[in-house]
Parts: structure tokens; sequence; C-alpha cells
């Protein structure tokens, strides 16, 4: 004696095996999250700073991950209180630091690029307020995609 | 008649196995100059007792017979490698504790055109109250960085790739400008002379270890 389809055994296995197969593909479209596959900015930091030492340069270190497929080139930096921002490269040729302004840097497609003491970073001239050990300070990055990029960077000492 | 021989032998064995001991503590012990992350002098090289300006006041190197004096090169508008070098040493300084006044640290300006006594000294401030920002007697200065092997030269700031005559002079006319500059730190010994030098990647553990083992070996 069988019953209509929908009641038997291999209905039932059919049906757990297409909710499986379903539930697999929802939270494989869901770990697609638009953050990675996207530009983003990290680990921002820059040194205390007295606004009225008469000393009136300081930089920015930061990280750039580009977890897109295309190349993203920087191209500029903003901080609402300094005159400028520059973005350079320290380069260390037989023991000679030569600090070397850059007009962009090019983050290559699924790599990050880190600035730090010592190789790339944003020079900030002229900073107009000073910064204490966990005040913060924003910057805005441009990149030639078009994209602007908000971050803060964290007041801090070197972390060695 | 035959316990004789034993004791001597016990005590024969016992005296070999402090000598073992010793020599080892002499060989791997804080008093042995190897494994040094700096690049020693062996002899310290001699050098003059070079004369220096600060906002404290002049002095030589010989004011600080009995310290070791560590010279660091920059200026204060520097934004990257000089505060990197500046903090490392005050780390440095940290890690050797007890052994800290036995030390002094000198940022020797390569830019004295710009950077006044007094910016010199709130710019060492910033890192370490102990530390002193000093420029090179005018006197002293050339044979100094000749001596030291200390290069540095005013370089351009614009953000361009290619380097003209023009923009050159564009940026020695104003002061805003850069300074290529050597990165080494140099230790002088408690007599004054020229004892390792650090390159600038040396993380402050392992400056402070240096630190520690010229100390010990005195």
């Amino acid at each position: 004696m069988t019953g209509p389809f929908w009641n038997s055994r291999c209905y039932a296995v059919l049906l757990l095996i297409t909710s499986i197969l379903l539930g697999l593909a929802i939270s494989g479209c869901q770990s697609e999250n638009p953050a990675d596959k996207a530009l983003s900015v990290d680990a921002a930091w820059t040194r205390p700073y007295d606004a009225q030492a008469g000393i009136s340069s300081t930089a920015v270190y930061l990280t750039i991950h580009n977890r897109t497929d295309e190349p993203a080139r920087l191209i500029s930096a903003h901080i609402v209180q300094s005159d400028t921002i520059e973005i350079h490269q320290s380069i260390q040729d037989n023991g000679i630091m030569r600090m070397k302004p850059t007009p962009s840097v090019l983050i290559e497609a699924q790599e990050s690029l880190a600035f730090k003491p010592g190789g790339h970073h944003m020079m900030v001239k002229g900073l107009q307020r000073s910064l204490d050990v966990g005040d913060r300070l924003e910057i805005t990055l441009g990149f030639a995609n078009g994209h602007s990029i908000k971050t803060t960077a964290l007041t801090m000492w070197d972390s060695e | 008649m035959k316990k004789a021989p034993t004791v001597v032998a016990h005590l024969l064995k016992q005296a070999c196995i402090f000598g073992i001991i010793l020599l080892s503590l002499n060989g791997c012990g804080p008093n042995a100059l190897s494994e040094l992350n700096g690049t020693l002098l062996d002899p310290a090289m001699d050098i003059a007792d070079y004369g220096f300006n600060s906002a404290d006041g002049d002095f030589n190197v010989s004011d600080f017979q009995g310290k070791h004096l560590v010279l660091a090169f920059g200026y204060t508008y520097c934004p990257d490698a000089c505060p990197t070098t500046m903090a490392r040493l005050n780390q440095t300084i940290k890690l050797i504790e007890e052994d800290a006044d036995q030390v002094q640290v000198l940022l020797i300006t390569v830019d004295p055109l710009r950077d006044s006594l007094s910016k010199l000294k709130t710019y060492t401030n910033t890192f370490h109250t102990d530390f002193i920002g000093a420029a090179v007697a005018p006197q002293d200065s050339a044979a100094l960085f000749k001596t030291l092997g200390i290069y540095h030269e005013r370089a351009r700031t614009s953000a361009t790739d290619s380097v003209s005559e023009e923009g050159l002079a564009e940026d020695n006319a104003t002061d805003d400008y850069l300074v290529d500059h050597t990165t080494s730190t140099i230790v002088l010994d408690p007599d004054g002379n020229w004892r390792m030098v650090w390159n600038f990647e040396l993380k402050p553990e392992e400056m402070a270890a240096d630190l520690k083992k010229l100390i010990r070996a005195q």
C-alpha cells in the first residue's frame, strides 16, 4: 500500500537534503561580507605632541588593507587642525636615512601596506592642537578611485 | 693508606669542577663583551674632547667622565626617524633600571640653523627629562661629524618624484626642508672613547642588553 509521495520516507529524505543544501547556500552568501571585499584602514597611531613647543611636525602611522581585486592608490591625507599632511617614505641608504615625499602610494589588490616608523608615514605639519597619550586624532585618506576613508589615530608612544 | 689518595682525588675533582664553573662564569657572564647587538670598537677609539652648546650651558665630552655617553643624531623638525630613535632610547633607559644613572643620552642636532638650544631642550624633554639636546660647538662641528662618520645634508620636501635645481632652490629659501642624515647611535665609554655603534633597527631590549654588558665590563 503506497500513500501519496509527500507522505513517503523518500520524500522526507529529499526534503532534509534540500533543506541542508539551502541552509549551506544561505550561510555561504552570508559569509560574503561586503567589508571583506573593501578598502579599510586600521591601527592608526601618532606620538604625543606639544603644539606650543615650537616643534611643528609629527607623524601618523597606520595600516591600509586592500581586500578588493583592484590596486588602490592613496593620493591624499587630511587632518582638520593641521596645515599640511604629506605622504612620506623613509629609506635607509647605507646607514643614511633619506625621507622622501611621495605623491601617492600603491596598495596592490588583496594586499596590506603598513605605515610604520622608519618606513612609510604621514608627515603632519603645523598641527595646531596638542596630543597627550590616549587622545584621538581624526584623519581622512583619499584614494585615486574617488573613495575616502576616515579613521582615528590613537596617541601613544612607540609600542616596542 | 688507601684513604689519602682518595681524599686528594676528591679535592682535585672538586677543584676541577670549581674551576670549570669559574671559567664558564667568566665566559658567559655579564662581564663578557660577546654577543653584542651593536658593533663594538675594540679597543675603544680615542676621540677629541668635543664641545657642545645646550640651553643649560656649554659642556665637553669630558664633563661626563664616568658615564657612558649615548650620542643620537637628529633634528626637531624630523617626523619619523628621529622621534623613533629617541622613543627607543627612552625605553632603553627604562630597561636598564638601576644602571640608568651611569648613562647619559645626548641628542646632537644635524640642523643647527633651525634647532635653537631651547627648542632642542623642549624636544628632548618630551622623551625623557634627563636627555640633553645640544649642538656641537661650531669650532668642533666638522671634526666631530667627520670622525664619527655622521653624514647630514639638507634634502628637499616637495612631494614630487623628480628633484630639480629650481625646486631645491625654492626649498632652501624656506624653513620647510628635511635633512638626510646618518641614523646610527654612538656610545662613548666612561673615558670618552668611542666604544660602540648601534644601527637604527635595533630594539630597546637589544640596546639595553648591550649597555648592561658595557657597564659590567668596566
